[in-house]
């Protein structure tokens, strides 16, 4: 397998899945009840959707870096 | 395909292929469209509204992405990870096996605990599209009882348009307009053929030529297949069957934990491929686990398939059992009936009950406070009734002898079944 320029659209959803999945303990095991799940699922997509971008603008930046 | 002049549905779904040009995120819609001759937008509104309602459209979408080739390739990505490159005659053989013993094991809800059926379900379904697709490339004629059930030529008609030089408006499935009235409402579907034609239709030579994209850029050289998605779907599947063994063996593990480990392993194959491989189709396969999750966890869950046909007599006051009792699925009585109680005595019974009916017998002087709720079923208390979709009841009944004769107080929960409390 090649390594290649990070794949933001991948690394979205991997977190996303991941973090969804690590959710699934704190439900089960009522951890987190449904006011907790309620928090934490849009703390979820807010982080997942700050690492996005902030992988995107790397992404950006490396591309005009090399363009120059 | 071009030594059978009628193609029957089996080709139309194998000719179905994710658009390249026309996509929003992965060309299943602009594919399905191009092939039904309809404007895209309409798939696209549909899909979205049946997303927004219960989610199906998701599960549609993922299940086309997972399931349909992309322009460039002959498999699909369920295909790929499957291993099904080539043309390896042992493996239809080895899916029906598995088909079957995944609907076996549904069918009796045996081995894996309760549920697991959501999750099995989908794969079975997965495996069963696989195994159509597979037939029908190597050709095999269908049953004898299918070609009644698929008649080839107006499938046929449908599908394919006489031919492109004989305007035939009929075809198109959009909204009812004139054909000249269309090229301005769709200008995006337009291709150089003109819409009286259909839209993007090619010329039938193309289709014989087994081709769906308009006459495209020099044939793209498809990109070497990356491992990443046959390794992160065989680290799920030996990742669920040790979860099957453990569960089979000593351990109790809930239906939720199939798919949350599952999606997991998504995740980080997922994750992965943002740097190293091409993964992007596990994004499908992650959806469907998604969905899945909550209703896995709150429902299913729930549910104790494990068969209870228990009578529990309490006679004397030290046989009331003590806290909280639960059932599984079954007819489960607790018989107080020959229980003797002073004025002063009070037993509490909570009763927690999967399904099946659940039969409570008091002492026949007792005053009994019950407090009864059931997902769905009916409540039957002494002279009482209540039935459908979350009944509950609260009753106080003295019995015959009016206040004395000790109390009993009940908590009932079933969540699909009956509940009869009588003296």
């Amino acid at each position: 397998m090649k390594r290649h320029d990070t794949d933001v659209v991948s690394l979205v959803f991997g977190l996303l899945f991941l973090g969804v999945s690590a959710m699934w303990p704190l439900v089960h095991f009522d951890i987190l009840g449904l006011p907790g799940l309620e928090v934490a699922a849009p703390v979820l997509l807010v982080s997942v959707g700050l690492a996005g971008l902030i992988a995107s603008l790397g992404r950006i930046r490396r591309d005009r870096d090399e363009t120059r | 395909m071009t030594s059978n002049p009628t193609p029957g549905l089996g080709d139309d779904l194998r000719a179905l292929r994710r658009s390249r040009d026309d996509r929003v995120v992965a060309g299943v819609l602009g594919g399905v469209a191009r092939r039904l001759g309809i404007d895209p937008i309409l798939l696209r509104i549909l899909t979205v509204v049946l997303a927004v309602f219960g989610g199906v459209g998701i599960v549609f979408y993922a299940l086309g992405w997972l399931l349909i080739p992309d322009a460039d390739h002959d498999s699909s990505i369920a295909e790929q990870s499957l291993g099904r490159h080539g043309r390896s005659p042992q493996l239809p053989t080895v899916a029906l096996a598995v088909a079957l013993v995944i609907a076996i094991l549904i069918a009796t809800g045996g081995t894996f605990n309760s549920g697991t059926g959501t999750l099995l379900l989908v794969l079975t379904i997965v495996g069963a599209v696989l195994l159509l697709r597979r037939r029908d490339e190597e050709g095999t004629p269908p049953p004898p009882g299918e070609p009644a059930a698929y008649p080839s030529d107006p499938v046929h008609s449908a599908y394919y348009p006489p031919s492109a030089a004989e305007p035939s408006p009929d075809l198109v499935a959009g909204p009812p307009s004139t054909p000249a009235a269309e090229p301005a409402a769709y200008p995006a579907a337009t291709s150089s053929t003109g819409w009286p034609e259909g839209p993007d239709w090619e010329p039938p030579s193309t289709y014989a030529a087994d081709s769906y994209e308009p006459a495209s850029p020099p044939a793209p050289q498809p990109r070497p297949r990356s491992l990443l998605g046959p390794l992160t779907v065989s680290a799920i599947v030996v990742a669920l069957g040790i979860l099957a063994i453990n569960d089979a063996t000593w351990a109790s593990i809930p239906v939720s934990a199939y798919i949350a480990t599952a999606l997991a392993i998504v995740g980080a194959g997922l994750l992965i491929g943002s740097w190293v491989g091409r993964s992007r189709g596990l994004i499908a396969l992650g959806l469907l686990l998604t969905l899945t999750l909550p209703p896995a966890v709150f429902v299913a869950d729930e549910l104790n398939l494990t068969a209870d046909h228990s009578t529990v007599t309490v006679a004397r006051m030290d046989q009331v059992p003590d806290g909280p009792q639960s059932h599984g699925s079954g007819q489960v009585t607790y018989d107080l009936s020959s229980l003797e109680l002073t004025d002063e005595d009070e037993i509490v019974l909570e009763i927690d009950q999967s399904l099946g009916q659940l039969r409570i017998i008091v002492p026949p002087e007792a005053d009994v406070t019950l407090s009864a709720s059931l997902g769905m079923g009916q409540i039957e208390a002494f002279d009482g009734m209540s039935a459908g979709i979350r009944p509950t009841r609260s009753v106080i009944d003295l019995g015959p002898d009016g206040a004395g004769g000790g109390s009993v107080t009940l908590d009932l929960d079933v969540a699909m079944g009956q509940i009869e409390v009588t003296r």
